[in-house]
């Protein structure tokens, strides 16, 4: 009974947080992470990462901002700091008020090699501002959001990885709202990513 | 309740009947092998693994959503597996009885990885799946004879049937694996693995040599058009894909047997 009642306590409870946040006029982050993600969400991935601070990282908690994501490796010589100008290209490039609703995240695909000591190396190397995340996760997370992101890798030595340089826009609620396989042609990200920004504010006020 | 009442009589009758119990897991020796991407005769080491001795089946496959609400139809994230996940089933936990021991078929690779970690297992590599796909009934080199290779490709050019014929009706290899070929296309946990298209200092040779001008005659071994077909299969897949013979078996480390 003393269950019962208990049970019965945390539903008028919830039941009470969420009026409170329905009629919160602001439409703060909060409010927004309440609402269910939609299926085709990559953000429904359960799994666990570490930032570049060596903080815990969940991918749902870039909900509420659009974001700018690729895969690179910290010993890449090729394509991936081309990947990086790339995105800070965006950053650069969208106006100042979508920069404020926008992040930035690159997640390794060279776990074992790329802990986050060398990830915030590298992010101070390239200058990287707070609103950047560079993500670490297990052999077996990371394989999973590259296969969600349509990106292939490979391993094809004991340095080098051979892999697409997918550069994906994702919604304030994680879904993939544009995607080019090639470098060059940045504009195509800004716009994706100022529409993104916009239909946020059209979608959850 | 009443529906809890109804899946636990659900995994009892299973239990009973002895369908849906984890398959077998099987000894594979590994060994030097060279993939069909492999550029320049490179040869990949694989380590020794266990390899389950049949593809996964619908019972099985029920056994793990009764257990795993998430995976069921009703209930599966759209990112997970498109909208014909388990599209033969006539429910979330039903099927018609006489494919209990068909292979699950319309599973995404996200549902295949999840039923491997219910039960401490795991997807094959690419590399794995391909060295124990090698063996004929008599070598682990099966590949080499040409008449092993024909009956593949005879498979290959057959129309898919409706509904795959039961695990275990093909073939049983050296290593005493069933159907790695002639019943479905199996699922592999690197499947997004070549066929890149970027390059990290020049390796879009990878997709050059595979795919452009050459076709099968830049790859290593222009007489194994089956596995020309398989990479190029995987290649095309997204994780949340479903297709109508598409399974999947589950492998695991060696030292799985001596942590239980």
């Amino acid at each position: 009974m003393r269950k019962f009642i208990q049970i019965c306590l945390v539903l008028a409870w919830s039941i009470t947080l969420l009026g409170c946040q329905r009629s919160s006029p602001t439409g703060s982050p909060s409010a927004h992470s309440e609402m269910p993600l939609p299926g085709e969400s990559i953000y429904n991935l359960e799994s666990r990462w570490l930032d570049q601070s060596g903080r815990e990282f969940q991918l749902r908690s870039l909900r509420g901002k659009a974001q700018v994501v690729a895969m690179i490796y910290g010993g890449c010589q090729g394509a991936c700091p081309r990947i990086i100008e790339e995105l800070r290209q965006v950053e650069k490039l969208i106006s100042e008020k979508s920069s404020e609703e926008a992040g930035f995240v690159l997640v390794t695909m060279d776990p074992e090699v790329d802990s986050s000591e060398r990830l915030s190396a590298l992010a101070r190397q390239y200058e990287l501002g707070p609103r950047w995340r560079l993500l670490r996760g297990s052999q077996e997370e990371t394989r999973e959001l590259a296969a969600a992101l349509g990106v292939k890798y490979k391993k094809i030595s004991d340095t080098d990885f051979a892999h697409s340089n997918t550069i994906t826009v994702l919604s304030s609620s994680g879904t993939v709202a544009h995607q080019k396989q090639d470098l060059g042609g940045v504009e195509k990200s800004v716009r994706a990513l100022e529409e993104a920004v916009a239909t946020k504010d059209l979608c959850c006020p | 309740m009443g529906t809890q009442v109804i899946e636990t009589l659900l995994l009892l009758t299973l239990s009973l009947l002895g369908s849906g119990q984890d398959s077998s897991l099987v000894f594979i020796p590994g060994g030097e092998m060279t993939p069909f991407y492999s550029v320049g005769s490179q040869q990949v080491r694989v380590e020794p693994f266990l390899l389950e001795a049949y593809p996964v089946t619908n019972a099985q496959f029920l056994r793990f959503v009764l257990r795993n609400p998430k995976w069921r139809r009703s209930q599966v994230q759209r990112v997970f597996a498109e909208k014909n996940y388990l599209a033969h089933w006539t429910g979330d936990l039903s099927f018609p009885p006489e494919l209990a021991d068909r292979p699950v078929v319309n599973i995404s690779w996200f549902a295949a990885r999840a039923f491997g970690q219910s039960i401490d297992r795991r997807l094959p590599t690419q590399d794995e799946w391909e060295l124990a796909a090698q063996a004929s009934e008599t070598s682990p080199q099966g590949s080499d004879d040409p008449d092993f290779r024909q009956r593949i490709l005879t498979w290959y050019s057959r129309p898919t049937a409706n509904v795959p014929i039961p695990v275990g009706s093909v073939f049983q290899n050296v290593y005493g694996v069933h159907d790695l070929h002639g019943l479905i296309w199996e699922w592999v946990e690197d499947y997004n693995t070549v066929l890149v298209t970027g390059d990290s200092r020049g390796d879009g040779e990878l997709n050059r040599q595979m795919y452009c001008a050459a076709g099968v005659s830049g790859t290593l071994d222009p007489g194994d058009y089956a596995a020309y077909m398989r990479y190029g299969f995987r290649s095309s897949l997204g994780p949340n894909y479903t297709v109508k013979n598409l399974g999947f078996r589950c492998a695991a480390d060696m030292a799985w047997k001596e942590e239980r």
